[in-house]
């Protein structure tokens, strides 16, 4: 068995401030720290942590299918990890979610006998629970990332809350830098329509990423969404429906 | 005109738990007390990310999106 870890964290989402206690001190200790940086300000910070960094983000390449640039991720954590280091890979927000190349680390290096661990992060989503006032388990809340939400036909109820992950690269197989893509947006609304009136209220929301900025939130209309503005970071948000009767026999199977 | 150094540092300094302390009980002060410029005040006080990201230099940095397996195609 290899004496290397392997430790996920992430960074949470807004600059610093989101960091847990034990993400920090797992990249302070690590022998060797892989990330994907989001920008100087990140890579400066990461590199004041720990002086042994590799920024991973130049795997990302206009035109390379992506999940060649996450396997290549997951392979270098792991070459470090066999050579007996205790690895640090670093991932923007919750490093479990909507982050393949973290999961897959993790699984390829459990499956060799290496110690692999994730520690739970800030999202996105939790982040849109705090600046929307939205409490996931009033009325229930169920989270899709946009093209699998339509390639995939996921059923869900509308009496629930409604998430969608990543609406501006809808059907966007490859880096590119031509977003929103239009005609994915225009294919979930019509996906929508079959659930929610087309006046149903909607929010865009992207998370504030630094210190002192506000998150960007457009209330809209449904109808609105493929003409809005959206950018990468936009998640869709859709309240729920009118709340359903609740079902007195089903209750009265619970007591 | 942004210092775009002197940004950096200044995010970098909330790093330290007294320093984001004081920033979020007094922002006004802890932007004076780290010398930043009327305009960065300015700009950290205007909350637009977008103009935050470009005087960082990150301007298309930020969050890169995820392709889910199984969505290739």
């Amino acid at each position: 068995m290899s004496s290397g870890s392997l430790t996920v964290v992430g960074t949470g989402i807004r600059f610093i401030t989101q960091i847990t206690p034990e993400a920090r001190a797992a990249i302070e200790g690590a022998d060797k720290v892989f990330y994907i940086s989001s920008g100087p300000l990140q890579r400066r910070w990461i590199e004041q942590q720990n002086p042994s960094t590799e920024d991973l983000r130049p795997l990302y390449q206009i035109g390379r299918p992506r999940l060649e640039t996450y396997r290549e991720m997951a392979d270098r954590a792991l070459v470090a990890a066999r050579g007996g280091a205790r690895v640090c890979l670093v991932m923007y927000g919750h490093p479990g979610v909507l982050v393949h190349p973290a999961h897959e680390a993790i699984r390829r290096a459990r499956a060799e006998g290496i110690t692999a661990v994730m520690l739970p992060g800030v999202s996105s989503e939790d982040c849109l629970f705090a600046d929307l006032g939205v409490d996931p388990g009033a009325r229930g809340c169920q989270s899709f990332e946009a093209t699998d939400f339509l390639v995939y036909r996921r059923r869900f109820d509308p009496r629930s809350a409604l998430v969608l992950y990543q609406i501006a690269v809808i059907g966007v197989r490859a880096h590119t830098l031509d977003l929103p893509n239009k005609k994915g947006l225009r294919a979930l609304i019509a996906a929508l329509s079959a659930h929610y009136p087309e006046d149903h209220p909607a929010v865009i929301y992207t998370a504030a990423e630094y210190p002192g900025c506000a998150p960007r939130i457009t209330e809209l209309p449904l109808a609105g969404l493929p003409e809005a503005a959206v950018d990468a970071g936009s998640t869709l948000y859709v309240p729920p429906m009118e709340q359903g009767p609740l079902d007195p026999k089903a209750f009265a199977d619970l007591v | 005109m942004h210092a775009k150094s002197k940004l950096l540092d200044f995010f970098l300094s909330l790093n330290d738990g007294e320093t984001l302390k004081r920033f979020q009980a007094d922002p006004e002060s802890a932007m004076s007390a780290a010398g930043l410029s009327d305009d960065d005040k300015a700009l950290i006080r205007s909350g637009d990310e977008a103009r935050v990201r470009e005087a960082l230099g990150e301007a298309g940095a930020g969050i890169s999106y995820v392709i889910v397996p199984g969505t290739e195609s």
